[in-house]
């Protein structure tokens, strides 16, 4: 009687387990197993956006995209952007942090911390729109500066050679405070007693931070660096809002070409070819996140 | 007990005024539902997007059986991609307004009706509507639009700046080195003498002034791979360097917005706009706004411009005719004028010039004179499905050429012929 | 004695510098949203004159009062306010039995959902918006606001975070509760839930913040005014007059960012722990 009792109430727990995760499961199956599919099927099919006939390519649309010299400079704006954006970010949010971690004015430090983050929760929209009004070639707030040094006012966005970086920037500023937040966090795990211990053995501010507190930081900097570069490959807004991929595709990324392509262009075996692409780039950089974070746990 | 017949008659209070709403309710969507609803899409904002709303306010006022919802969806790309959108999902509206380079897309599609047989049922009269203009609304020889907010690109000129640079405010600059003089006189003090987006549209009409065509004989490549496609880079590039041109920021429509706002801010003297900006310029700016015909350097020859009014198929027979009414309605003679007039837009009707409305309003505002006297050049276009994505490389071109180095101008217009080459 | 006091004024240098510095970078994160309120109080010429003015000459508080009758920003508000106050209690009633289930439950595939938790975080929205597009559009909802509430209701980082909590209660909480003859499901919402109340509190934070503010989505899943977020038609302010208005752009602007940085302003110190947990999991 017992055994029967057990096992049936081991059969109602296991039902219960699959009932309350089945909305979920149903859920996630349609909105991010399925596209992942019908997004690789897709892709090997011509046709257009309005019309529902299509005609099977195999891999004519990959041949197309990795041959195309738009496409080449689209990867490389993307890297570019990536690399400049998490290197400027990183440096200047570890610079922050450690400057803000010991300082001894606590309360101004506060307002500061909460001043760099605000940007962060702000839509990306609204940081678009302020920073091309700040630099507007014209009548911008920066160019008034420029002009009042005596120089001639700069078209930030619309030079093919400074656009990128401008954009940059943008990013850097709206999200440096949420990264001097995580490596906050991971400085204040640094135990205290090692900085006393540095301290009297008189080593320099200089020594401690590149002999103690960056070693000990590094494998979360790592994790975070990882994690900003797979953010990075997925940018989009600002460069819709901002630049729309110009001037002469030197901000064209990755998601801003598969949106032309799906929905000006009107050609979505292409759109999901690149999509195929960007899947591949998001599975490698995941799974060296991955392996970088056991390193991290391994660390600790 | 009271209690229970207070509650009992409040309820029966509530009843009957629950009943006599939904009555009352279902008589006004029983009045509404006599009228047959069909959409209406437009890319017109601002005092263009107002004067539409009137205009199918007009229509709406004007019978009972068709109601026309005006629903403003952005810019003609915007508008065209969520078109597109539409399409695919089954959702497109039954009457458009729509870019008429979209043309070739649709049509090629196959999604748009054939308004011949409504033409011919009615004995309709197309031909009155302007020949330049009924040109660009067949595909196949099938009637698939009716011309309606059809524009020219035009040069705009600040009279006021121009009295001051001592040039002739009512003798505007009609070649290219007029313009090129005229810009170095005009520039100073921060402002400069001329400016214009690098768009494919107002390239290619400067191409068609150096003699080119923009798609060729065979209907395979560019019609332009000689010195009509590198001289416009060429003049450019010269007032560039001379420091008279302004190059105005963004992409596609984003570049015309700062071009109008370098003008309106006093920025650039001079500027090569739609004649669909007239109206809207005219209200905006505060100096007296010139017009001037796109300068020439061969010939007199513009790209078509503006968008077509269109019908989609897969509604009903009654939807299409009410679609039908709304077209002819929005393309009569009277709408045409108060459409052309009130926007810069060309009156498409030749017995628009006819009327007296027509000549009013042009004595009241000459500039409106001068856009209608350049209706002729307005020459035939093709507008294929390649068109879309020819329209980005010659932009994407035209640009590298301007703002990198070592990019020649033979270099871009050879890579065009190249890209677009490949497209067939 | 002199290099002493010599010491000490260095030092007061050493710390005036110091906050003199704090106030630079405070102002640098500051003063473009001064900008973006100064700019959206001036009329269209002064917006757009060169130099532009510092201060505007007067308040042009019709400003507002153009974006919300010309521009139909109540309705792109009020969309914003239902999508988002929809993905944030909807998600709830999924992602709490999920996470429940994940937790403190056994059954064959219960590695698979986990799997499919940790596949819903890495897959972005920029490789799914295609094929859910045209999943949409087949079914002919893209007219309604679904497409902007039903795929962010399964919000894997909500059941991530949550499945965590849920682990960390003790056992013998829960046994405690059992003996109390109580239903599975009294324990969850009277042990489980009020001791995971603070991951709930960060979700709903981050749910919330994040669907406010997206514009990429809504962008792509409407394409009718009514429908329209507020990032998307703020985003579209740009282009929808002869000139570009400034002074009209950006008070649409202060509208979109008002209720963010007011919420931030009451929980900044929450926010800023919920997007800390985030980003160190």
């Amino acid at each position: 009687m017992k055994k029967n009792n057990r096992s049936v109430s081991e059969r109602r727990d296991r039902m219960l387990g699959v009932a309350t995760g089945l909305p979920a499961i149903i859920l996630l199956c349609i909105f991010t197993v399925y596209p992942v599919f019908y997004l690789i099927y897709r892709s090997l099919f011509d046709g257009s956006l309005i019309s529902p006939k299509k005609k099977f390519v195999g891999l004519d649309n990959y041949v197309e995209i990795l041959s195309s010299e738009t496409f080449h400079k689209v990867l490389m704006n993307t890297i570019i952007y990536t690399v400049l954006f998490v290197g400027l970010t990183m440096v200047l949010a570890i610079i922050i942090a450690v400057w803000l971690n010991g300082t001894r004015q606590k309360k101004l430090g506060n307002m500061v911390q909460a001043c760099i983050f605000t940007p962060h929760v702000i839509s990306m929209v609204s940081v678009s729109i302020v920073f091309l009004w700040l630099m507007e070639p014209d009548t911008g707030f920066f160019n008034m500066i420029i002009t009042k040094l005596g120089l001639e006012k700069y078209p930030f966005l619309s030079n093919p050679k400074t656009a990128m970086i401008s954009l940059v920037l943008v990013m850097v500023w709206k999200s440096v405070g949420y990264y001097v937040l995580l490596v906050m966090a991971a400085l204040q795990t640094v135990p205290k007693s090692i900085y006393e211990a540095a301290e009297l053995d008189n080593t320099s501010k200089f020594r401690t931070f590149f002999k103690i507190t960056l070693p000990m930081i590094s494998p979360t900097i790592l994790f975070t660096c990882v994690v900003a570069s797979i953010a990075s490959f997925k940018i989009f807004d600002a460069v819709n809002v901002m630049t729309q991929g110009g001037p002469v595709d030197s901000t064209n990324t990755l998601v801003y070409y598969i949106y032309a392509y799906a929905f000006r262009l009107g050609k979505p075996g292409i759109a999901c070819a690149a999509g195929v692409v960007l899947l591949v780039l998001v599975c490698i950089m995941t799974y060296v996140q991955f392996g970088v974070s056991k390193n991290k746990v391994h660390y600790q | 007990m009271k209690e229970e017949i207070i509650m009992k008659k409040k309820l029966a209070l509530v009843l009957a005024a629950a009943t006599a709403m939904s009555l009352a309710a279902g008589t006004a969507a029983f009045a509404e539902e006599d009228r047959i609803e069909i959409e209406f899409w437009h890319a017109m904002g601002s005092s263009n997007g107002e004067l539409i709303q009137e205009l199918t306010d007009a229509f709406n006022e004007s019978q009972d059986k068709i109601f026309v919802k005006a629903v403003h969806q952005g810019s003609y790309t915007e508008a065209s991609t969520k078109l597109q959108a539409a399409l695919s999902a089954g959702e497109a509206p039954v009457v458009a307004q729509m870019e008429i380079g979209s043309l070739g897309l649709f049509a090629d599609a196959g999604v748009l009706v054939n308004l011949q047989n409504y033409v011919d049922a009615e004995g309709f009269d197309l031909d009155d509507f302007m020949p330049g203009l009924l040109d660009a609304s067949y595909y196949n020889d099938e009637l698939i639009a009716l011309p309606h907010s059809r524009s020219l690109p035009v040069l705009y000129y600040n009279k006021d700046k121009f009295a001051e640079a001592g040039l002739d405010a009512e003798n505007p600059p009609q070649t290219w080195d007029e313009v090129k003089e005229a810009a170095a006189a005009l520039t100073k003090d921060g402002t400069y003498g001329y400016s214009c987006p690098l768009d494919q549209w107002y390239y290619t009409s400067l191409v068609m002034n150096a003699g080119g065509t923009i798609y060729n004989e065979e209907s395979n490549g560019i019609g332009f791979n000689n010195e009509s496609g590198t001289a416009p880079l060429n003049w450019w590039k010269e007032m560039i360097e001379a420091g008279t041109m302004h190059i105005p920021s963004g992409q596609d429509y984003n570049s015309s917005e700062a071009c109008r706002n370098a003008f309106a801010g006093g920025t650039a003297a001079m500027i090569m706009q739609s004649s669909a900006q007239l109206k809207g310029l005219e209200k905006t700016c505060e100096f007296q706004v010139g017009v001037a015909a796109i300068p020439e350097l061969t010939t007199r020859a513009y790209p078509a411009g503006g968008s077509n009014l269109m019908m989609f198929a897969g509604h009903s027979e009654e939807e299409e005719a009410a679609g039908w009414e709304f077209l002819k309605f929005m393309t009569n003679t009277e709408n045409a004028i108060k459409w052309a007039n009130g926007t810069g837009y060309l009156p498409v009707r030749s017995s628009c010039m006819e009327q007296e409305e027509y000549q009013a309003m042009v004595a009241e505002d000459p500039n409106l004179q001068i856009i209608n006297d350049n209706v002729q050049y307005c020459a035939e276009a093709t507008f294929i499905p390649q068109y879309a994505e020819t329209k980005d490389i010659i932009a994407n071109e035209i640009q590298k050429c301007i703002l990198e180095e070592n990019y020649s101008p033979e270099d871009a217009v050879q890579s065009i012929a190249d890209r677009v080459a490949k497209l067939f | 004695m002199e290099s002493y006091n010599r010491d000490i004024a260095l030092h007061k240098l050493g710390r005036f510098m110091n906050a003199a510095l704090k106030v630079v970078v405070i102002l640098i994160f500051i003063f473009p949203f001064y900008w973006m309120l100064s700019t959206s109080l001036k009329d269209l010429t002064e917006a757009l004159q060169f130099p532009p003015t510092l201060i505007p000459s007067s308040l042009h508080w019709e400003n507002y009062a153009h974006v919300f009758e010309v521009v139909p920003i109540a309705q792109y508000f009020r969309n914003s306010v239902i999508v988002s106050l929809a993905v944030l209690v909807l998600q709830y009633l999924i992602i709490v039995p999920a996470a429940y289930s994940l937790s403190r439950h056994e059954y064959k595939g219960k590695k698979l959902f986990f799997g499919l938790v940790l596949l819903g975080q890495m897959i972005p929205q920029q490789i799914t918006f295609l094929p859910v597009y045209f999943m949409f559009s087949k079914v002919k909802l893209l007219g309604t606001l679904l497409p902007l509430i039903l795929p962010f209701i399964s919000n894997p980082f909500g059941i991530f975070m949550l499945r965590q909590y849920f682990m960390q209660i003790p056992q013998e909480v829960i046994e405690a509760a059992k003996l109390d003859d109580a239903s599975n499901l009294k324990i969850m919402f009277k042990v489980m839930m009020p001791m995971a109340k603070p991951a709930l509190v960060t979700i709903g934070l981050l749910s919330f913040i994040s669907t406010w503010n997206s514009y990429f989505w809504p962008l792509i899943m409407t394409s009718s005014e009514s429908l329209r977020t507020l990032p998307v038609g703020v985003a579209a302010l740009k282009s929808s007059e002869t000139l570009q208005m400034w002074h009209i752009i950006m008070a649409g602007n202060v509208v979109l960012v008002l209720p963010i940085l007011i919420v931030y302003l009451v929980a900044s110190k929450r926010i800023r722990n919920s997007f800390a947990y985030s980003g160190i999991k």
